[in-house]
């Protein structure tokens, strides 16, 4: 459990961070206009980079909060039950999800990009997200047969 | 289910109630409870053991099988 509740404040942080970043795209509106406007004839998608952008982390966010509510209930009614293998489910299809699109994304800006060595570096990030999503996911199977173990196990007298 | 527990007539016959019986096999009324009511997965034969011994039966006294 001590590596779970390790686990739990990782993503608080992270969860924390975030909603810093989202304050950020508020009281710094204008600087990021600003750039915005400056690159967006210089990168692929335009001005649109922002919205993408902030879209991406709304969904991964998103994913976040379901890790921690998993994470959680996982700490306080312990490992296989009905509602963490279902929460592991959905926040594995969200990282999954998250990752493959910014990949699909960050592979056409990488094709017209100049500065490839660092969007390589940024493809290699995203398609972790998209493995750990993965990794999520088979463990989330796992999870539904530990339930049903254990569900048979608590019903055998 | 197809097996049937028997359990509610034997402990009439043998004048024992439940919270005796779950006391000396040492499980919880729940279980026993759960037992009585065809809810149970699987007995373990160390329970079935202790159960016959307790109600002086055979497994065939507790347990019956019918056709659905």
């Amino acid at each position: 459990m001590v590596k779970i509740k390790i686990l739990l404040g990782i993503i608080t942080l992270l969860i924390v961070v975030y909603i810093l970043h989202f304050l950020s795209y508020f009281f710094l509106a204008d600087y990021f206009a600003e750039i915005s406007k400056s690159t967006e004839s210089k990168i692929v998608f335009g001005k649109y980079n922002l919205v993408i952008g902030l879209i991406q982390s709304i969904v991964i966010f998103f994913g976040l909060i379901i890790s921690f509510k998993c994470m959680y209930e996982i700490i306080k009614r312990g490992f296989f039950t009905k509602t963490s293998k279902k929460l592991m489910y959905v926040a594995g299809i969200i990282f999954l999800f998250s990752g493959l699109v910014a990949l699909s994304l960050d592979s056409i800006r990488l094709f017209n990009s100049a500065n490839q060595g660092t969007l390589i570096g940024i493809l290699f990030m995203d398609f972790l997200l998209a493995l750990i999503g993965f990794i999520i996911l088979i463990i989330s199977e796992m999870s539904c047969i530990g339930f049903e173990i254990k569900s048979e196990n608590d019903l055998t007298i | 289910m197809s097996i049937i527990i028997n359990l509610d007539v034997i402990l009439a016959q043998r004048k024992m109630k439940s919270k005796e019986l779950a006391e000396i096999v040492g499980i919880t009324e729940a279980n026993l409870s759960i037992l009585k009511s065809g809810k149970a997965k699987a007995v373990r034969f160390s329970t079935l053991e202790a159960i016959c011994k307790a109600l002086d039966c055979q497994p065939g006294d507790i347990l019956e099988y019918t056709k659905n």
